[in-house]
């Protein structure tokens, strides 16, 4: 039979983003990929050139939309990196317990992105109503539901609200216990099963080769996270384990480990919020004020040329970087470059050849097993 | 079709599960008064499970007095309750837009100074500082100012707004009232006038006071010269026009942080925002209202603050008239 | 924070760091000191204030070095490799590379047998350690650098994101197209260059006439 090329996208369903898999079939079965990028290319990298360092944040909170506020603090690490701040404990407790909100709120819309493309349409309505509660904390915090521009240099823009403590921990709670649910309706389905089991295998060497970091390497039995590989917050000091899991097979991990991975991380990620909850200093119940000292830091607004910082971060998909070079006297208010490291990035060409020999029903499990998130691989 | 381990047909999912479910449900619904307990074991939810923290006795004794109304903590989301009567049922999850609001159920989500909504400027209180305009990253606002003598320093002294002028001020902006023009503006009829009236003061910035004099570096010819205070009015950069590009807002909320006046919010109001071209979605003086009930008490400091300066001007001037007159006398 | 069965630490503690870190300079000096290479322990700034190796490295020694890292000092992961245009860098400074490495602790991957290696448990050189190498080029109309492209997979990407954004030509790359730019983007464009300036650039006004006081109503022309 002859082939051919097939283009999916830009616009299609299942890619999760503005993005285009050209694949070449036989039959049903895909034999080459080619994935085209760059539709939303928004030079981000060019125009936070000519910003203020707190001008930049709310772009980085549209760099992954999905997850925008790890974006956002993945930026403020390395502007703090690179303007030598401190940031006072208090802080690092509030970014921690939102960033760990993100990351939740994350899993929970790739879940309910994914599930619909494997043919379960019910956890797609659960998942976002689950995610609503999360959405809502952190409204609270951040003034909207998905662009906060909630880190500032130096520390957050505000301390969690009166009540925030009470409302996060009820709401944390509900959501452990819903996680049973999806657990119970995905787990023993045999369609999501059949699809996802089997199908999509990536072999741990050739991921780590590629640099794919994140859940997708962890579902092959990397145990590699930036949080404790280099940590930063105080991810030390929170109770919390890594969540890895078996490769199913020789060939590699498949999807439903990395579906795997992803609900364990969920729920660590709750865990870990409740345990913040305990431990921050000052008491999650007191509220101080914007710019108190416990909660934001004077910060130099101005980088010396040739200064220069980087910060790898945890990002829901993987290991984000920010690269930022100092702009010296006349421009040191903005950055003289900065540069983002996307995992998806280099994510997506990997994938690409992963679909290589599988049928095309199962481009979409492979293809929204490993989370792509085109905002932050165009930039 | 392929079957899966995991996925066989069993006793549990086929029966037992489907029955629980109708227990539970039954237990939800038909449990009131003494078997109140029952309705809370097996609500859904995190509703009509927790008891609230009555803060006084009264309260207490009113929360336990009623045994048909389930009084529990519908803290941290909308009320979903379908009836008093079966407050176990609820009603979808979906907030039905028009007709019910987030903001009513949930009102700690839209508190005035922590969302980011519609932007609203108090625009008696904007001091032309322009901090909103160069902190927002996208160029959505946009002002015009104009250089000019603010009209409460133009008032006599005897009259009843008399007094409340401002002084020169190092940095600031001084004028020089052009005798000719004034003149000549007194008889001018500006219906049937075939020119612009001319500029009426001489615009300068203020390098440097001391005593009874000011040197002044005026603004057309940039020299220095040093004048007599008395002659010199103050000059105020103030602000004409405003208009803030909605279409290019991101709502980040910068600009509410930078404003040093407390003029400049970000309302909780998400409604009216559309509009069928771009130029619609350009807001000038009249869209931004704010509804000042909510940013009453940064509005109300920022006028407290003003008042006092005002008074203590007033205080001041009163204390050099009788200063005056007493010398008069004497 | 520790593992609840053996009670090792996950984290990687400061000391395995900067351990790690000396290990690596002292190797990388000693083996590449005659052609250039200068390796450094640098930390960074803020936060929990981690080590981490600074290399500098001449453009023709770059293939070189970075075959051994990956082979010899186990740097199994390219993280970033991005560009940077200094038109008044001097006569030395025109084009700056900087290359982000990682080296991810990867033991023994058997199939259906995970190693959870806890971090406090990691020596020698599994331990993780962020690289920066940055390579200065000369001012230059065609800046050039070798590829790792066969050393890292990683490395593919980045180097066509960077040939596309900012212009620095990658010798030995296979296949290099416009990955972020429009394919049909004009020959010899590349946008982070700094002769290419945004609107915005400095706080200039965005609009030509910001007021809209020229724009005319919406029915204008229609109306008779």
């Amino acid at each position: 039979m002859a082939q051919m090329w097939i283009t999916m996208g830009p616009q299609h369903p299942m890619t999760h983003g503005l993005w285009t898999l050209r694949v070449k079939i036989d039959g049903e079965t895909v034999v080459d990929t080619e994935p085209e990028l760059g539709y939303i290319h928004r030079g981000v990298e060019k125009i936070c050139e000519s910003r203020d360092f707190t001008q930049i944040t709310p772009y980085c909170d549209r760099l992954c939309y999905a997850s925008a506020m790890t974006w956002a603090h993945s930026y403020i690490y390395a502007a703090e990196n690179l303007l030598e701040v401190e940031v006072p404990e208090r802080a690092e407790y509030i970014r921690l317990i939102a960033n760990e909100m993100q990351r939740i709120a994350s899993h929970l819309m790739w879940l309910g992105a994914y599930t619909p493309d494997t043919g379960n349409l019910t956890v797609f309505v659960w998942c976002l109503r689950d995610r609503e509660m999360f959405l809502d904390l952190m409204q609270e915090l951040g003034g909207s539901r998905m662009h906060y521009n909630f880190p500032r240099v130096g520390g957050v823009k505000r301390d969690l609200p009166i009540g925030f403590a009470d409302r996060a921990r009820a709401k944390t709670k509900m959501f452990l216990e819903r996680m049973q649910e999806y657990e119970m309706l995905l787990d023993e389905s045999t369609i999501f099963l059949i699809r996802t089991q089997g199908v999509g295998y990536a072999k741990a060497e050739e991921m780590v080769n590629a640099g794919v970091t994140g859940p997708n390497v962890r579902a092959a039995g990397v145990n590699y996270d930036v949080r404790w590989a280099h940590p930063y917050s105080v991810y030390d000091e929170i109770d919390w384990e890594p969540s890895v899991e078996k490769q199913a097979s020789i060939k590699g991990a498949d999807c439903y480990d990395r579906y795997r991975v992803r609900m364990e991380e969920m729920r660590q990620s709750a865990l870990m919020i409740l345990d913040a909850l305990d431990k921050i200093p000052g008491g999650a119940d007191t509220h101080y004020s914007p710019g108190d000292e416990m909660i934001l830091s004077k910060a130099p607004n101005r980088a010396p040329e040739g200064a220069s910082g980087f910060h790898h971060f945890e990002d829901p998909r993987g290991e984000s970087m920010f690269y930022l070079q100092g702009g010296g006297e006349g421009r040191g208010k903005s950055p003289y470059r900065m540069s983002i490291r996307s995992p998806m990035f280099i994510t997506i060409p990997f994938v690409a050849k992963t679909m290589i020999g599988y049928k095309i029903a199962d481009i979409p499990a492979i293809m929204g097993s490993f989370d792509p998130c085109i905002g932050e691989t165009d930039r | 079709m392929a079957t899966h381990p995991n996925a066989q047909p069993n006793f549990r999912n086929m029966f037992w599960k489907p029955f629980h479910m109708c227990i539970k449900a039954m237990a939800r619904t038909f449990s009131r008064g003494p078997f109140n307990r029952w309705a809370k074991a097996n609500a859904d939810g995190y509703h009509n499970k927790i008891e609230p923290n009555m803060l006084d006795e009264k309260s207490i004794a009113r929360a336990e007095g009623n045994i048909m109304n389930d009084v529990t903590a519908h803290e941290y989301t909308a009320d979903r309750e379908g009836s008093e009567l079966f407050p176990t049922i609820w009603k979808p999850y979906t907030i039905m837009y028009p007709y019910e609001r987030l903001e009513d159920l949930e009102p700690w989500l839209f508190e005035p100074g922590q969302y980011n909504g519609r932007i609203g400027v108090v625009w008696e209180t904007c001091t032309a500082c322009k901090l909103c305009i160069r902190i927002c990253p996208n160029d959505c606002l946009h002002m015009s100012t104009k250089l000019r003598v603010d009209i409460m320093d133009l008032q006599d002294e005897d009259s009843e707004h008399g007094g409340l002028g401002g002084d020169l001020q190092v940095g600031g902006y001084a004028a020089l009232p052009l005798e000719e023009v004034l003149a000549a503006h007194e008889v001018r009829n500006p219906v049937t006038a075939h020119t612009a009236p001319e500029p009426e003061y001489r615009f300068g910035e203020v390098i440097s006071l001391s005593g009874k004099t000011a040197t002044v570096r005026w603004n057309d010819s940039n020299k220095e010269t040093i004048e007599y205070s008395e002659n010199l009015l103050r000059g105020d950069e103030q602000i004409v026009s405003g208009m803030i590009d909605m279409g290019r807002c991101m709502f980040c909320g910068l600009c509410m942080e930078a404003c040093d006046s407390t003029s400049f919010f970000m309302t909780n109001e998400y409604d009216g925002l559309s509009g069928y071209t771009r130029e619609d979605l350009w807001f000038d003086a009249s869209r931004t209202r704010v509804l000042i009930s909510e940013q009453q008490e940064a509005v109300d400091e920022e006028l407290a603050l003003r008042a006092k300066k005002e008074r203590a001007k007033r205080a001041k001037k009163a204390e050099k008239k009788s200063a005056k007159a007493k010398k008069a006398e004497a | 924070m520790s593992d609840k069965a053996t009670g090792a630490s996950w984290m990687v503690s400061a000391d395995q760091n900067e351990s790690a870190a000396k290990a690596a300079v002292s190797a990388i000096n000693s083996h590449f000191s005659k052609a250039g290479v200068v390796a450094s322990v640098l930390k960074h700034s803020s936060g929990s204030k981690r080590s981490y190796v600074s290399i500098e490295c001449p453009p023709e020694h770059w293939l070189a070095l970075a075959k051994w890292l990956r082979f010899d000092n186990g740097v199994n992961h390219c993280s970033m490799i991005t560009g940077i245009h200094h038109p008044d860098g001097g006569a030395d400074k025109g084009w700056e590379v900087v290359a982000h490495l990682m080296r991810m602790p990867v033991k023994n991957q058997e199939p259906g047998v995970a190693h959870v290696m806890r971090g406090g448990e990691l020596e020698g050189n599994d331990i993780p350690m962020e690289y920066e190498v940055g390579i200065i080029l000369p001012p230059s109309t065609t800046p050039t650098v070798p590829s790792v492209q066969s050393v890292w997979v990683g490395a593919d990407w980045n180097e066509k994101e960077t040939w596309d954004l900012v212009g620095i030509n990658f010798e030995g790359h296979k296949d290099m197209v416009r990955v972020l730019n429009p394919h049909d983007s004009p020959v010899g464009f590349h946008p982070l260059q700094k002769q290419h300036r945004l609107r915005y650039d400095g706080f200039n006004e965005m609009y030509d006439d910001a007021q809209g006081f020229g724009r005319k109503p919406i029915d204008a022309d229609k109306v008779k």
